[in-house]
């Protein structure tokens, strides 16, 4: 305990300069920005904005991109409550009760509680990555490469069954394309040409970020073209009283009311967060459901219980925070946001897995430091500057195609300056409309681009290490571990589904 | 045709591609899998996939192609044909006159603003880019071929 204070200390001796500071504050008001527009998700803004990490410091550079990811997360909650119109997944929920008390006049204590209750839930979701980081990190040291294939095997079936939403085939498809498209490129054990078809621009490979550009920046703008999304915003001066700072803080007895649903929403997101696949929508869902159930008045959820916000909100941050233990202990990534980031810390020149915390303690303890002040930095932005974000909602409507479109294009010609990386992401935009128009999991095709290639290496590493027998590695604990939990998890949706199969024909007959 | 029917297409082409270009190479190389194994897996795999998801979705709605001409859905073609457009003038232009193009062409064509304001943003946006990127970031704006 005291070895991780002080690697804590020098984590905020690194992120109390200017520098990062700022580079902190600027992700995180972006997240909130981000949060607060519907059809830019954290997955999009992150893949918009990636291309400016390259070839800076790392930590300003990851703070401010981790800073984007859960200030997302809080500024979701802004337009859930104000308008009904949450701008991104993980704060659909927050608009069941955030929207009710609205409508009751109760916007700024809704915001205020979901505000702190995005503090307490974020922060908690950091202590416990502080605390199981570095141990997790160690004991993942004496991980080899058939333990590895293990772990990305299981990674793949989370993703297909937790993550997936009930869509197994969808995201099955989704998983296996993004796997086909990390074997294009030169085979990292024989440096022959895979899948190039004699193109020189493919010898190097699909590089992800027009991949994931194309798959969540642009196409989800146009898929909000294609829907004619619009949003009405009253913009009367009334309107915005009900947000300022007096209003939006809120009272110690809604507090001490909702502590017990923020300790809850803040425990299981944090769990559901550390799961591969599942996220922080799921977190929401879920809590949500369970503080209905212990609650003495249900029936109060959904009409303007302070609860349902506070659960949600508290949850959402949790799952973001415990998104990060997999992407720093072991370098893999449970959700798209995750995989971005693996894609920065590669860019900025760090791999993240169980090395680097040993090898990298600044910048693994400065980016979980820089959560500690980015969260603290949150608080203070959404108490005090909602109207501002409303404003922003109403202007961008007009030009946000337009920015999202030539940050797009720019930044993925700067990565190479390629043209035919551009071209790459104009494909993957038609094939991110497209799945996200048949409603397909996009996140598993990113997932699987960024870890196609470590999977292939560590199967192939472990069949040298077994001279071609893979079932050798049922001879190693941690490998039997984690082949029985991906077969558990393929088993529960094929029981699921014969019971309810017999169900319905035993009611049939 | 239904949005299903072409999209399956599209993965069973991905598919095909995947599994013409495995048959090039090694199935086995020093005695454990080529480079072949992988992507042959992982083919075969998507297309048995897509013939079970094909197979679920024959009944799905047929596109209803006189809706895509019209509003809204004839903006996002647009905004997409404007990005083609964006792309081809990067290639010959370079980096700001296809910024520029886009971006007044994108808000007179989706009626987001007047002339007068389209042009003042569209250049006080390229400016923002340029400082970005090119003074920030320390990134070489393409050039186009003709410009070379």
């Amino acid at each position: 305990m005291a070895e991780t204070l002080s690697y804590l200390m020098l984590g905020f001796q690194e992120v109390l300069v200017p520098t990062t500071l700022l580079m902190t504050f600027i992700g995180v008001v972006m997240g909130t920005v981000v949060g607060v527009l519907p059809g830019l998700g954290p997955s999009a803004a992150l893949s918009v904005l990636l291309p400016m990490v390259y070839g800076k410091e790392a930590i300003p550079s990851l703070a401010m991109l981790a800073g984007i990811y859960y200030g997302a997360m809080f500024g979701g909650m802004i337009t859930s409550i104000s308008i009904n119109v949450p701008g991104e997944s993980a704060s659909v929920v927050t608009s069941f009760d955030g929207y009710p008390l609205a409508k009751q006049g109760k916007a700024g204590m809704a915001m205020g509680i979901s505000a702190i209750s995005s503090f307490c839930g974020g922060t908690f979701g950091i202590i416990l990555l502080t605390i199981m980081g570095a141990a997790l990190a160690k004991f993942a040291l004496a991980f080899g490469p058939p333990e590895y294939f293990a772990i990305y095997l299981f990674t793949f079936v989370a993703i297909m069954t937790i993550g997936s939403g009930g869509k197994i085939i969808e995201s099955a498809i989704a998983l296996i394309f993004g796997l086909l498209i990390s074997c294009i490129g030169l085979d990292v054990m024989t440096g022959t040409a895979r899948l190039t078809f004699g193109s020189v621009n493919l010898l190097a490979g699909v590089d992800f970020l027009p991949a994931v550009v194309g798959l969540f920046g642009l196409s989800e703008i146009v898929l909000s073209l294609s829907e004619g999304e619009k949003i009405e915003i009253d913009k009367k001066k009334g309107n915005y009283k009900q947000y300022s700072f007096k209003n939006v803080f809120p009272k110690l007895h809604d507090f001490i009311h909702s502590l017990p649903a923020i300790i809850r929403g803040g425990v299981v997101g944090f769990i559901v967060g550390v799961l591969p696949g599942a996220g922080a929508t799921i977190a929401t869902f879920l809590t949500y459901n369970i503080e209905k159930r212990v609650s003495k008045d249900p029936d109060s959820f959904g009409k303007g219980n302070i609860r349902g916000v506070a659960v949600a909100e508290a949850a959402n941050n949790g799952a973001a925070s415990g998104a990060f233990v997999p992407l720093l202990t072991l370098g893999i990534p449970g959700s798209a946001t995750t995989a971005i980031l693996i894609g920065a810390f590669i860019m900025v020149g760090i791999t993240p897995g169980p090395a680097l915390f040993s090898e990298h303690p600044d910048v693994a303890w400065g980016l979980i430091s820089s959560m500690y002040v980015g969260n603290v930095m949150l608080i203070i932005i959404t108490t005090a500057f909602i109207p501002f974000f409303i404003w922003v909602l109403g202007i961008s409507q007009k030009t946000l195609p337009i920015i999202v479109a030539s940050l797009c294009v720019v930044g993925t010609y700067s990565l190479n300056n390629s043209v035919f990386d551009v071209l790459l992401m104009l494909v993957f935009t038609v094939i991110g409309l497209f799945m996200k128009k048949l409603e397909f999991p996009v996140s598993p095709v990113i997932i699987a681009i960024v870890l196609g290639g470590d999977l292939e290496f560590a199967f192939r590493q472990s069949l040298q290490l077994f001279q071609g027998n893979i079932f050798m590695s049922f001879t190693r604990p941690i490998c039997v571990v984690l082949y029985l939990l991906s077969l558990l998890l393929i088993a529960l949706p094929v029981v699921g589904g014969i019971k309810k199969r017999l169900a319905a024909k035993s009611q049939v007959s | 045709m239904s949005l299903v029917q072409i999209f399956s297409i599209i993965m069973v082409i991905a598919g095909a591609l995947g599994i013409y270009g495995a048959l090039q190479l090694d199935i086995v190389y020093n005695n454990i899998v080529g480079p072949a194994v992988m992507p042959l897996i992982y083919s075969i795999a998507l297309l048995a996939l897509v013939a079970v998801y094909f197979a679920k979705g024959r009944n799905a709605p047929k596109i209803e192609w006189n809706m895509m001409l019209k509003p809204p859905k004839s903006d996002a073609w647009i905004f997409y044909i404007l990005n083609i457009v964006m792309f081809i003038l990067l290639y010959l232009l370079g980096t700001i006159p296809s910024i520029l193009v886009f971006s007044v062409g994108t808000s007179l064509c989706l009626k987001r603003m007047n002339l007068v304001k389209t042009i003042v943003f569209s250049a006080l946006w390229v400016a923002a880019l340029y400082f970005i990127f090119v003074v920030y970031l320390g990134v070489q704006f393409s050039t186009g071929i003709l410009i070379k």
